[in-house]
């Protein structure tokens, strides 16, 4: 049963992510992505990350798809503007040289033989245990990522405003 | 349980492969971002399946740290294709090759 869903979510996570990328329209990609996501947290789910796959859902599918879509849909794209989609020169060479890197790291995983995997401890990937390391052990990186998200906030607030001048400035000039 | 850690460490590096791959080649600044976004989702993949080898919870941390960086990645990130679409009116990578506005 556990492998049956790992292969139908592994799946659906490359199925999702090649989809992305060959896509020709960004709400096509940004529709993709999407279910690349789904099927990472369910993934999450199935290595007892429970915690990490509710954040997944909410997080990126919820927040920063929407976000992403907002965008797309903000920017009214003509399809002249999508010209060049692969540049054929990389293409080829890349795929090549991606797909030799993917044969050799799988060979080296794959000749380690499947890991002695240990049960899990009581409160693995819980709300409660990852509470009780990210506030012990871990303090310092939650204070800095609590920092980072201040930051983000300060640019986001300066990006808007100029966006805001900007437009006025246009206006301004049209009439 | 055993045999899938490998698959899923496979499944990780491909999704990051396949990311890359998208940010090498494709054009459209939309869908740049959203390959760097494929890429931490691989990332974070591997780091979650050896927190569960290993039944440490230091990886999962890691990844909740790395979720944080990709939505304040989104938020500057958008916010600065939009000005720029604003300006430019394109979305093309080949047409932002100038700093000055």
């Amino acid at each position: 049963m556990h492998d049956l869903f790992l292969w139908l979510f592994s799946g659906l996570a490359l199925l999702g992510a090649v989809g992305t990328v060959s896509s020709r329209h960004p709400i096509n990609s940004a529709m993709s992505l999407v279910l690349t996501f789904l099927a990472v947290a369910s993934i999450y789910a199935l290595l007892d990350a429970h915690l990490l796959a509710a954040i997944q859902v909410i997080v990126y599918v919820g927040a920063i798809m929407l976000f992403v879509i907002y965008t797309i849909l903000l920017m009214d794209i003509r399809i002249d503007d999508l010209a060049g989609r692969v540049s054929p020169v990389a293409a080829g060479p890349l795929v090549v040289l991606g797909l030799a890197w993917l044969v050799l790291i799988g060979a080296r995983i794959s000749d380690l033989g499947p890991p002695p995997v240990p049960s899990v401890p009581e409160g693995f990937g819980t709300v409660r245990g990852i509470a009780m390391e990210l506030f012990t052990e871990h303090l310092y990186t939650f204070e800095m990522v609590s920092i980072l998200l201040l930051a983000a906030i300060v640019g986001a607030l300066v990006l808007a405003r100029q966006v805001a001048e900007s437009t006025t400035v246009t206006n301004e000039a049209d009439g | 349980m055993n045999s899938s850690i490998p698959t899923m460490a496979i499944i990780g590096t491909m999704l990051f492969s396949i990311g890359l791959i998208g940010l090498l080649v494709r054009r459209n600044m939309l869908i740049l971002l959203m390959c760097v976004e494929l890429m931490l989702n691989g990332a974070n993949l591997v780091l979650v399946t050896y927190s569960r080898l290993w039944t440490d919870q230091s990886g999962q941390i890691l990844a909740f740290v790395v979720i944080a960086v990709a939505a304040a990645e989104v938020a500057i990130g958008f916010g600065i294709i939009l000005s720029i679409f604003r300006r430019r009116d394109t979305l093309d990578v080949r047409r932002f090759n100038t700093l000055r506005y």
